[in-house]
């Protein structure tokens, strides 16, 4: 997952995500180690040298996983629930709505299971820094074993803060903040010192309307302008293959004739909410020109 | 990494100017001295000079000066709700506005420029006090808009490029809307240092943006559908990336790839080498040598015609500066390809895109994303029977992005009235993973070759493949 890039084999203390037809895993590879499931274990042993995306057998050989290397949005899929978490389609937006690119400094509470972060400090990297803060020190404490982990550490600081008391402990220095918590509107007042001179962006997800009004307001009063709301959902959809017959239009004869064809359905059930996004620009004026 | 300039406003730059109230973007050279047409009003932008890209400005006659908020003179106390007015003694008649047009016109030129005309034109109706709170701030607005329009200046970005096309031409970028755009870029896992092959018959969107991800670093094979390639202007809007960034994007025509992976060529040889190399080795007709030369002649021809026109149309902006020699063209991407151990593709097209993805599938990496983006769903069905179909592709995905925007307000939040961003394709997602039969069409590049030495877990495993 880190910056240094794409590997081809497994190592040890790599992250592996492992796949099959129920989900996604996610191992750190250990000597010694097993993962147990319903018709084998597979020893971590045995992925050793073997190349990403390769199909793992159980050892008695009657079950298997794919090992694939580790991406933030696989990630994302396996990681260990502490907190509700964001997804790839909110993920992607609001990383374009951050307008983030490597080098990108950016700030982000709370860091909650960490869902986010991943995929921030992907896109930043090499020479960007993620500033993540959560006010519960366990999360926070498991947030960063799981940065260590992953090899991100040099490019993520995540630490424990309450933001909405004391805003962050960066002065001057990004252009992008992201918050996830349920008060955003009094983190908003302490954001504007954070920025670097010149153009920033903030996102806020809430999920609930009144957030977004209160945030709105926090957002006019500490001075950011071009405020944009949306909401953004993933339909899941389906190929069918469903079996077309001709009316009968004649009583002449009773063939019928009969097709196929592929029809792009959507699932009968789809999350039809997760949050609102609340985006705005803030212009921060050199302190030299004031 | 860096984009062009330090994030203000400079002579020379090419800048986007979007207004707010239109939901427009508009693109124009900032320059001292000329004129420049941003919707109806001709404006010299000399003012926005030295100031933060993102800033305000209003225009003031044909000039542009800072938008201070705390200059408007003109505001609205705040009211509590039980005081506020309603409607119901409003009526609608014209002589509720005391000024004419031609009043106003005369008022704008007896130079009672700015907040004074807004109080001028207030105090001119009769029935302002009326209003509710929330009418009088909407009055308000309308006539700031329409007396004294506020713009922002922004430098090109992937979100404001991706919302400028997608207004202006939708059909034109494949209606990749930005959450769709965002989400390929994402699951792609692009970033800097990534090597993917990119098919892009949308203007060159998915290129800008990819390029924008990458940061200079990494490397962005297209492969091109067309004959040549043609200048695309959406491409060239991305006019804030570096040298550094074009540097990482190499292109190679799609149609001689299957001639790539029958005959690769070791990239140490010349290109002439590999040519008389190639004769040597394969017998194709003379005929068909002939034809590829003459296809060759004309793309350079054509080429050469793009480079004369560079100050228009920029085909892929400083990249010229560093073209290799003609013949070398492809020469990047070819060595690219014969390296192989793609990290994943965005095949973003309006061809079928079943027949491409096999074309590319023995460039790509095994654990590698595939990304397929199409308009219709008769494509999409026909390639997602092909990913299940498939023995090497896993975590097959299909979806399609809604997006809504929403008026945000503290009060009276509702979405936008109009949509004009309902429309968008679908996005087929996989992983791909190592195959492990060995077909008699796989060719000596394609990654399976090494599948003879997987150790075989033991004899349940035939079973299950
Ligand atoms: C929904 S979670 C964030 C999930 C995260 N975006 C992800 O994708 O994994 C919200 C987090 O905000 C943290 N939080 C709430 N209020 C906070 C505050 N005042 N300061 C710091 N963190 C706070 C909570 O502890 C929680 O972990």
């Amino acid at each position: 997952m880190n910056s240094k890039g794409y590997k081809s084999k497994i190592k040890l203390n790599d992250t592996v995500i492992l796949s099959d037809q129920d989900g996604l895993q996610s191992i750190t590879v250990q000597p010694g180690e097993s993962v147990q499931s319903r018709n084998g274990v597979f020893l971590h042993s045995d992925m050793l040298g073997k190349e990403y995306g390769s199909k793992m057998w159980s050892n008695k050989g009657k079950t298997y996983r794919w090992a694939l290397h580790p991406t933030p949005e696989l990630w994302t899929l396996s990681l260990p629930h502490r907190t509700q978490i964001l997804y790839t389609p909110n993920i992607s937006l609001i990383t374009s709505l951050l307008e983030l690119i490597p080098g990108t400094s950016v700030c982000e509470s709370g860091t909650g299971s960490g869902s986010l972060s991943h995929a921030i400090a992907r896109t930043i990297a090499p020479t960007g820094h993620l500033y993540t803060y959560d006010f519960h020190a366990e999360r926070v404490q498991q947030a960063n074993d799981e940065f260590t982990a992953h090899g991100l550490s040099e490019l993520v600081t995540c630490q424990c803060r309450d933001v909405c008391r004391e805003g962050f402990n960066v002065e001057n220095y990004v252009t992008a903040i992201f918050l996830d918590l349920p008060n955003p509107w009094e983190v908003i007042p302490h954001c504007p010192k954070s920025f670097s001179p010149g153009y920033s962006r903030i996102v806020s997800f809430s999920p609930c309307v009144e957030q977004i009004q209160k945030s709105c307001i926090a957002l006019r009063e500490s001075g950011f302008i071009d405020i944009q709301m949306h909401e953004c959902l993933s339909q899941q959809l389906q190929v069918s293959s469903c079996r077309i017959t001709e009316a009968r239009l004649d009583e002449s004869t009773d063939k019928r004739e009969e097709r196929h064809v592929l029809s792009v359905v959507p699932r009968l059930c789809m999350p039809s909410h997760t949050g609102y996004l609340l985006s705005a620009s803030y212009i921060k004026c050199n302190v030299h020109d004031l | 990494m860096s984009l062009k300039n330090n994030g203000i406003i400079s002579e020379g730059d090419t800048a986007l100017a979007y207004s707010a109230d239109q939901k427009r973007y508009h693109t124009f050279q900032v320059k001292i001295c000329t004129s420049v047409r941003l919707w109806k009003h001709t404006v010299n932008t000399e003012g926005a000079i030295g100031h933060y890209y993102g800033s305000r400005f209003v225009i003031r006659g044909c000039s542009l000066e800072l938008f201070d908020p705390n200059k408007l003179e003109v505001r609205l106390e705040q009211q509590l709700p039980s005081e506020d007015n309603d409607n119901r003694n409003l009526l609608d008649v014209a002589s509720n506005q005391k000024y004419s047009t031609e009043d106003i016109q005369e008022l704008k030129e007896n130079e009672l420029a700015g907040e004074q005309l807004i109080t001028e034109i207030i105090s001119g109706s009769n029935t302002f006090n009326e209003k509710s709170q929330f009418s009088k701030q909407k009055y308000l607005t309308r006539k700031r808009a329409k007396h004294l329009p506020v713009i922002f200046i922004y430098r090109p970005s992937l979100r404001h490029l991706s919302l400028m096309h997608y207004h202006l031409r939708p059909e034109k970028i494949g209606f990749l809307r930005i959450d769709t755009l965002s989400l390929l870029l994402s699951l792609a896992n692009v970033r800097y240092g990534s090597r993917l092959l990119v098919v892009d018959n949308f203007g060159g969107l998915v290129i800008g943006a990819v390029l924008e991800r990458m940061g200079g670093g990494g490397r962005l094979v297209e492969l091109f559908t067309t004959e040549i390639i043609h200048p695309r202007p959406v491409l060239s809007s991305f006019s804030h990336l570096s040298s550094l960034h074009w540097e990482c994007l190499s292109a190679f025509p799609l149609r001689r790839l299957a001639r790539l992976r029958e005959y690769p060529q070791t990239p140490q040889l010349s290109n002439s080498e590999q040519k008389t190399n190639n004769t040597a080795q394969q017998p194709i007709s003379s005929l068909q040598q002939s034809a590829d030369s003459l296809e060759e002649s004309s793309i350079i021809e054509i080429d050469v015609n793009i480079t004369q026109n560079k100050s228009e149309t920029p085909l892929f902006e400083e990249q010229h500066d560093h073209t290799p020699p003609k013949e070398d063209r492809y020469c990047t991407a070819r060595e690219l390809l014969i390296e192989g151990e793609f990290e994943g593709i965005i095949l973003a097209s309006k061809h079928d895109p079943v027949p491409i993805l096999e074309a590319c599938l023995p460039f790509i990496s095994s654990s590698s994303p595939l990304l397929v983006y199409c308009v219709f769903p008769e494509l999409i069905s026909n390639c997602n029977e092909y990913f299940h179909s498939s023995n090497n592709i896993i975590l097959k995905n299909l979806t399609t992005s809604w997006l809504r925007a929403y008026q945000p307000a503290e009060s009276k939040l509702h979405p936008e009235m109009m949509s004009s961003s309902c429309r968008t394709g679908y996005v087929l997602s996989g992983v791909r993973v190592k195959t492990y039969t060995v077909t008699p069409t796989q060719s000596i590049v394609t990654p399976e070759a090494d599948a003879g030495e997987e150790r075989s877990p033991d004899s349940k495993r035939a079973k299950l493949l």
